[in-house]
């Protein structure tokens, strides 16, 4: 089926259009949810809600791209993910910050010059579980600026924090990603060299 | 370092938006039943508003059945108004009498002999019942018979018959009475000439036919109607008195009314809260409604039923707005190649250069040059002319049908008083354009185009009634209104109009 199809059936509440989107989909929207929320059980719950919300509201989408079309739904999903954190994990957005702050203190660990192979050798699905284990606050501020192209001060609305704290949250974040995936890389050489 | 982290957040990105994770099988039941029920929800919500105005017209039906027939007080009344009592008696109309009787108290049967011969009926011991038969005998009225009652209780039920009786004889009196709207002038009928005779002789004979006559009287007290020997009176023969000063009124009137305030009528999808686009409205001249309706009014009470003719404007002030979409092509850079171009040769010679000079070896040499072309894609693009804050004018024209209840009081030529209730509107027209879009800024939809014709929604109001008495039939209203949006009308795309409002409605009403 056609994209314009798709949408038009979704419009006229067409059970086979409806069904394909979902079959379409979902997969890519799941994957967003799990990005914010880790846990299963919940980012099931925020799918659904944002298939309900992309159901309902289909009426007022009018483009017939579909990258555009995909960018709505994303959009639609990335709301109502962030919904549920300020729902549900609100303070930890703030509490995050104190708690890593002295985590990490060797600046040189968070060079940036060798992210092309690191990023290559870890490959997407550890990259992903690695952004999955960050905490909270640090995963979220991740995700909408690095991934949705957020910028600070959108993000710092969103989450209702102030900007310098996206900020701390953004940078803390990558350190820890970096710090992750160059553990990964030595744990790897370590075990070449043995082998 | 910056540059180096922009790549980084790059292949991360790119890393990561293509990734599919399925999710549970179970969801997709979980959706699909969710929706289901959301569809049912939305076609019941639908329907509920027909449900609804089923629900008023049966409700106006079944109030205008009762007050109309006016089941107890008119067919008693008609029953006594058409009794010998009150009429000459022909010995045919006996058998009428006793059809009467036993509605009162259906005691002895059609062809007992003592229904037959006698003017009055009473029990086995007339006797006990001499103010009874007193006040029977002079009227003709008939009383029942009452058998096997112990005599005291005989007595106790005949003091009620001979209650009932003249408290359909009193009903008789206002039967045909009509009542004018400012509530004081009789007209005097021929039952009514012949109770009153009666009743100034503190007995129920009739005199002779009387040409109606018209008088004023300030107030019909009971006392006036009924003389004050009359102990016989119960005391619900006075409420049912009561009841015939206030008989039901209809009228007729034409209002015009103005929006002093409105709120916002167009809100946009849920959805579209997460962009940063908006816009605001407020009132624009003209924002009216033209109504025609019908009253039936008791007392204090009355009901209004009628139609109106609204039409609303608004002043939409919007963020940034694209509109004209067109396409056209863009020259999209693609990147650089390096081109090689041989630009022709030339014969490099070696020469041993000696006292002779003597050519050893020639060798075509050719010149190339290389130049960076930079590449470029032609591509089709959609583009809008972006309008910075644009202001226009929308108007939507609604048909609507009041049900309203109320309370009033008066005060002389004054009513004051209050009304509520809901206003069905059916939607007959738009005019203008409604925002749409999916990022920051908005193109622009016919207002038509989401808004079909004829969706129906609901609003409540409540109005303060200031009338005056400009003649006895016809008075001049002033309505101030507080109306809200209780279903808004829902356009497929998700928009919603609703109207909340503040006015003032002025206006005439007739009264028959």
């Amino acid at each position: 089926m056609e994209i314009q199809e798709l949408i038009n059936g979704c419009k006229n509440w067409n059970k086979k259009a409806q069904n394909e989107l979902y079959e379409t989909y979902a997969s890519r929207l799941f994957a967003v949810c799990l990005r914010y929320i880790p846990d299963r059980d919940n980012a099931c719950d925020v799918l659904q809600e944002s298939m309900i919300k992309i159901y309902k509201n289909i009426g007022s989408f009018s483009h017939s791209d579909d990258d555009v079309f995909y960018f709505w739904m994303k959009r639609i999903t990335v709301n109502t993910a962030l919904n549920y954190i300020r729902d549900n994990i609100k303070n930890k957005l703030n509490t995050d910050i104190e708690h890593v702050e002295n985590e990490f203190t060797d600046e040189n660990n968070a060079g940036f010059s060798q992210y092309d192979d690191m990023i290559e050798f870890i490959g997407s699905q550890k990259l992903f579980n690695l952004i999955q284990e960050l905490p909270v606050g640090y995963r979220t501020v991740f995700n909408l600026y690095v991934v949705e192209d957020f910028n600070h001060k959108e993000i710092a609305e969103q989450l209702d924090i102030t900007v310098n704290t996206s900020k701390t949250q953004l940078f803390k974040a990558r350190k820890m990603l970096i710090s992750r995936i160059c553990e990964i890389m030595d744990r790897t050489s370590i075990i070449k060299e043995v082998i | 370092m910056k540059n180096a982290r922009e790549d980084y957040d790059l292949m991360v990105k790119n890393s990561l938006n293509g990734m599919e994770i399925p999710p549970p099988a179970g969801l997709k039941k979980g959706v699909f039943g969710m929706l289901g029920r959301y569809a049912l929800m939305q076609k019941i919500k639908r329907n509920s508003l027909y449900l609804l105005l089923l629900l008023l017209l049966s409700t106006l039906g079944i109030f205008a059945y009762i007050t109309i027939h006016q089941p107890i007080a008119k067919t008693t009344a008609n029953q006594i108004h058409n009794s010998p009592g009150l009429n000459s008696i022909a010995p045919s109309s006996v058998d009428k009498n006793q059809k009467t009787s036993n509605k009162i108290n259906p005691g002895p049967k059609a062809n007992e002999p003592e229904i037959k011969n006698t003017n009055f009926i009473h029990g086995n011991n007339p006797s006990t019942l001499r103010k009874t038969e007193k006040i029977s005998k002079n009227t003709n009225v008939q009383a029942p018979v009452l058998t096997g009652v112990p005599q005291k209780q005989k007595s106790e039920n005949m003091n009620q018959i001979v209650a009932v009786t003249k408290e359909k004889a009193f009903a008789a009196v206002f039967d045909k009475t009509s009542i004018l709207a400012n509530g004081q002038t009789f007209v005097e009928t021929k039952a009514q000439t012949a109770y009153l005779a009666g009743s100034s002789n503190s007995n129920f004979s009739l005199t002779p036919e009387k040409k109606p006559s018209i008088f004023t009287t300030p107030k019909i007290r009971t006392s006036d109607v009924f003389p004050a020997s009359a102990d016989l009176l119960p005391l619900n023969s006075v409420t049912q008195a009561k009841k015939f000063h206030n008989p039901l009124l209809w009228s007729i009137g034409i209002s015009a009314g103005h929006t002093l305030y409105q709120n916002q009528m167009i809100s946009l999808p849920s959805s579209f809260d997460d962009n940063n686009y908006s816009f605001n409205t407020s009132m624009e001249f003209p924002s009216f409604s033209i109504g025609l309706d019908a009253r039936a009014e008791k007392k204090h009470i009355f009901f209004d039923f009628g139609v109106q003719y609204a039409h609303f404007t608004e002043i939409i002030s919007s963020g940034d707005v694209m509109l004209n979409p067109h396409e056209e092509q863009f020259v999209n850079w693609t990147g650089q190649t390096l081109q090689i171009d041989t630009a022709g040769g030339y014969y490099h010679y070696y020469y041993l250069c000696d006292s002779i000079v003597r050519v050893l070896d020639s060798v075509w040499t050719w010149n190339i040059d290389s130049s960076l072309v930079n590449n470029y894609d032609t591509i089709n693009e959609k583009v809008y002319d972006t309008l910075k804050n644009p202001e226009w004018k929308n108007s939507y024209t609604f048909i609507e049908i009041p049900f309203f209840f109320g309370w009033q009081h008066n005060f002389g030529k004054v009513n004051i008083g209050l009304k509520t209730g809901p206003l069905l509107s059916m939607l007959i027209g738009t005019k203008g354009y409604i925002p749409s879009n999916i990022s920051e800024n908005a193109t622009l939809n016919e207002t038509g185009s989401e808004f079909k014709k004829f969706r129906l929604g609901l609003s409540w109001q409540v109005s303060a009634v200031a009338s005056y008495f400009i003649s006895e039939r016809v008075l001049i209203e002033c309505q101030p209104y507080y109306r809200f949006a209780i279903i808004g009308i829902k356009s497929p795309t998700g928009y919603t109009l609703k109207n909340n409002s503040l006015g003032l409605t002025v206006g005439i009403r007739y009264y028959f």
